[in-house]
């Protein structure tokens, strides 16, 4: 069943286990660890294998819900968790020292599978940081040749992580509003 | 120059006179007899109101009505409006029976004409040309909005425009914006062109300006405060009410340069669709409704707030290339797979 997985990643922080927590329906399971290098200035614990959380869907199936550790020594961890995923959410923290030099790392790290699905561009923290602009992550992002969907989210609102799948979807496939199949 | 002609019925000759001044003076209408009238306005809870009904709806079935009372009453076939009386619903009733009544224009409008956002909106997912309405943004609240939210992130001063209704100030430095009325209020005032408004306030003296706000600069910005961004997104797209604005034709491709910011934005739920599709490739806003199926008036709705926030652009030509889904198998199992998702995120 790994068809139906969608993967959130971004770097430490950013609200990627905040996000599946708030989208999840049940627990999500952490794989925590205290932070022992300079993350710990930013939070006591980060996730170091995955986060993990699963949304029913009307049919009875399931949409499971992976969380990459955020830190680049577990970027082995990447592309196994990638393997089979329907699209990625990108959490970017506007409130780290340089959130476009962060956007550039994952766009460059996932530049496979987001072409081979798609991506949404989730950008947290703007209540602490206005900029950049979700305009400047936007140019950023084209400038680099992607076309994706940039919303403001705030990773502990459930609809605005709601949204943001929603985002990635109709962007996948614009049509699925249409009730009965193919526009 | 042609004034529509107003009868009104049941009123006690005080509430009468009253309803005259205001249709004549604000509204710009005539009020005449039974006979000659184009709309009727019934006072329902006047003496024998509802023998006058009843009659009205024998003798001129398709005559469009008004019906004024302190209780509800079912108005199939007219606006019903309950008392006590606020004079801006009164003016937007007329202005709805009024722009339903008028036709498409077949040549350029003259001055005295009905202006172009007078024509109908059709109710169904149409999708043609000749159905869709029109409206000058500049008659409304969200280009007075957008004029000063200009002049105020240019001088970095605290503005307030001062309307007549209520006071509007823009925080630019905290790009802020404080209206002293709830979403309710807000939208309901979106209907009306501001020359309504300003109608209603000039015997006050009071006139529309943006002026400098230094008192409100002394205190922090009411935790009520807006985006100046959302609130001109929103504001944009109830004046527009279903209609496009004039300067953009809808056999015309538009695309968005990028996505509005709907986690922050009032949207209903077919704006994320149309942000989708308006994204992925240039499209007509009748493509964007007959690809969609959606109402006309949606998708107007959707292209007058992204060009309020200058998120449009204008492609000369509609993008070739397959339609935004395929009908492979595996684009079917992904499609049924996504729905059920967006089922899901959308349920609850």
């Amino acid at each position: 069943m790994t068809y139906r997985k969608l993967i959130f990643t971004g770097p430490v922080g950013a609200g990627k286990t905040t996000a599946i927590a708030s989208i999840s329906d049940q627990p999500p399971v952490r794989t925590d660890a205290a932070a022992s290098d300079l993350t710990a200035l930013r939070k006591s614990a980060t996730t170091v294998a995955l986060d993990y959380g699963v949304l029913h869907l009307p049919d009875g199936g399931k949409l499971h819900l992976y969380g990459t550790p955020g830190q680049e020594r577990f970027d082995f961890m990447w592309d196994i968790l990638t393997e089979g995923g329907i699209g990625l959410i990108l959490l970017i923290d506007n409130d780290r020292a340089d959130p476009l030099h962060d956007l550039r790392r994952f766009l460059h790290r996932f530049q496979s599978f987001i072409a081979a699905t798609g991506l949404a561009l989730g950008v947290t923290c703007m209540d602490l940081r206005a900029h950049p602009s979700l305009e400047s992550y936007h140019r950023e992002l084209v400038q680099l040749g992607f076309r994706a969907p940039v919303l403001e989210v705030d990773a502990r609102r459930r609809t605005d992580v709601s949204l943001l799948i929603q985002a990635l979807l109709l962007h996948l496939d614009p049509g699925l509003s249409v009730e009965g199949g193919k526009v | 120059m042609k004034r529509a002609k107003i009868a009104v019925l049941g009123a006690s000759p005080r509430f009468h006179n009253l309803l005259e001044r205001f249709l004549t003076k604000v509204c710009r209408v005539r009020v005449v007899g039974a006979e000659q009238a184009e709309v009727c306005i019934i006072d329902l809870d006047g003496y024998g109101a509802s023998g006058l009904l009843a009659a009205e709806r024998q003798r001129r079935p398709r005559r469009p009505l008004i019906l004024l009372s302190l209780r509800e009453v079912e108005a199939e076939d007219g606006i019903w409006l309950k008392k006590p009386l606020q004079s801006r619903e009164l003016a937007q009733a007329l202005e709805r029976i009024l722009g339903r009544q008028e036709r498409p224009a077949p040549q350029r409008l003259g001055v005295g004409d009905r202006p172009p956002e007078s024509r109908p909106v059709s109710r169904r997912a149409d999708t043609k040309a000749d159905e869709v309405a029109f409206y000058d943004p500049k008659d409304y609240l969200q280009e007075l909005l957008a004029t000063a939210y200009r002049q105020a992130l240019t001088t970095e001063m605290i503005l307030r425009i001062d309307l007549g209704w209520k006071p509007i100030v823009i925080y630019p430095r905290q790009r802020l914006v404080w209206v002293d009325a709830d979403e309710r209020k807000l939208r309901s005032f979106c209907r009306l062109p501001l020359r309504h408004i300003v109608r209603l306030t000039e015997e006050d003296g009071l006139q529309t300006v943006i002026q400098p706000d230094p008192e409100a600069g002394l205190r922090e910005p009411p935790p009520s405060c807006q985006r100046m961004d959302a609130l001109l997104w929103k504001v944009a797209w109830w004046n527009s009410a279903g209609r496009l604005p004039k300067f953009i034709a809808p056999d015309r491709p538009v695309q968005l340069k990028r996505w509005p910011n709907l986690t922050r934005y009032w949207h209903p739920p077919q704006a994320l669709p149309i942000a989708a599709l308006l994204y992925r490739r240039p499209m007509t806003p009748l493509a964007t409704a007959r690809v969609l199926r959606l109402p006309v008036r949606d998708v107007s709705g959707f292209v007058s707030a992204a060009s309020a926030l200058r998120l449009l652009c204008f492609p000369k030509e509609c993008a070739v290339g397959p339609d935004p889904v395929t009908e492979s198998p595996a684009v079917s199992e992904r499609q049924g797979l996504f729905r059920r998702i967006m089922r899901r995120l959308r349920g609850g």
